[in-house]
């Protein structure tokens, strides 16, 4: 399985492009802008875009979608299929999708915004806005911040922590390396310990 | 991206290598191996998907080096040279750095997370989106580099030099640094707090 990363500049956001290593039905993570060079990456290696998974709703990873259905015309998969102009597949937590030969499990991990997924592929986790190296996802509120930090915890922090991470904004990293130098869910899951003591049923 | 196949070896929690049941370690004849491994990675042509974890490396020259999606964690390096290499997206995690030289390379979309850097030169070097979380440097130079959207949270840095960089981006929040030099760097675009 080869992956690709491709930056952004319009929105500073991230698009991975994962397919198969001799070419053919590949897979685009969040098509915030298509542009030219992603375009010749696809392409140069052979690669038709049949699936596209969004991780939420927001502009900034779903921009390109516009352009990229008249191009390759892919299944598009997102949480919440009403809020996208073209057809979209809904997909539900937990589930295990097979495209075109690639296993992918959704995980659904709300607070960012009620609608974000984390794509598990192989060993990589694709985030999204919900975990990104030394940050975690941004909320409009304090139940949000909760939702979002309980999610992290007991979804993706019991995964393997050799997993690597591709986040929707900024470098890639892995789980261990989020659990060790990741201050804001240090900081977080430190309270959440703390809380658990003096009220064992907060965040269960 | 390089494939996570567990070692054949109960209890072993390394990944085996490229076309192989064993890691390294666990390899009939290691030591020929890791020798064909490193001659193979030391010629000018791109390797990818290489798995290459827990090794010491010394006084080798990986200059114009093209590696791509590569596992090198936990590795160490000392006087390693890296110069006019070309290193995408590989993973270069808990790793130790001592005197090896970067100066020209492009790194980009790497990760050094948690890795001990000494004595070692970025310098001219592209390090846009590279994580550096958690590094503990010393006695490092990064100066005519870009270091666009790089990531050096909770890191400790001492007698680092990032002279004339570009920052944009750039993540240096929690960090500890003691002598370590911005100038004629856009540092205001980086980020602290």
């Amino acid at each position: 399985m080869k992956v690709f990363f491709h930056f952004s500049l319009n929105e500073f956001s991230n698009t991975y492009l994962v397919g198969p290593e001799d070419g053919g039905d590949a897979i685009l993570i969040d098509p915030g802008h298509i542009d030219l060079e992603l375009i010749e990456r696809i392409e140069s290696n052979r690669f038709t875009i049949a699936h596209v998974l969004l991780t939420h709703r927001h502009p900034s990873h779903t921009a390109g979608l516009g352009t990229l259905v008249k191009i390759y015309d892919p299944i598009v998969y997102a949480g919440s299929p009403s809020m996208y102009e073209s057809p979209v597949k809904e997909v539900r937590d937990r589930a295990i999708l097979d495209l075109s030969g690639i296993t992918v499990e959704a995980i659904q991990v709300p607070g960012h915004t009620i609608d974000s997924f984390v794509y598990k592929i192989g060993n990589a986790l694709f985030t999204g806005d919900v975990l990104y190296a030394g940050r975690v996802g941004a909320t409009t509120g304090v139940l949000e911040k909760a939702l979002l930090l309980k999610g992290i915890k007991n979804r993706l922090l019991t995964l393997d922590e050799r997993f690597l991470i591709f986040p929707g904004h900024g470098t890639i990293s892995a789980l261990k390396i989020e659990k060790m130098f990741n201050r804001e869910l240090i900081d977080a899951m430190a309270i959440d310990d703390l809380a658990q003591l003096s009220h064992p049923s907060i965040m269960t | 991206m390089f494939k996570c196949v567990p070692c054949a070896v109960e209890g072993c929690r390394r990944y085996a290598l490229e076309d192989m049941y064993t890691c390294l370690q666990h390899a009939e004849n290691s030591d020929q191996v890791l020798q064909s491994l490193i001659a193979s990675l030391s010629d000018s042509h791109r390797h990818r998907d290489v798995v290459m974890t827990d090794v010491r490396l010394k006084d080798i020259d990986f200059s114009n080096v093209h590696l791509t999606t590569c596992d090198f964690a936990r590795c160490v390096f000392e006087n390693v040279d890296f110069s006019q290499s070309k290193i995408q997206a590989c993973f270069f995690d808990f790793c130790l750095f001592e005197n090896c030289n970067f100066d020209g390379s492009d790194a980009r979309h790497s990760v050094v997370a948690g890795s001990k850097i000494m004595g070692c030169s970025f310098t001219d070097t592209l390090l846009i989106h590279t994580n550096f979380m958690g590094i503990d440097a010393r006695d490092c130079d990064f100066s005519s580099s870009d270091l666009y959207y790089s990531n050096f949270c909770s890191s400790h840095l001492v007698n680092v030099q990032f002279v004339d960089c570009n920052l944009k981006n750039a993540d240096f929040r929690y960090t500890d640094r003691q002598n370590v030099s911005f100038k004629y760097s856009n540092f205001e675009e980086a980020s602290f707090s």
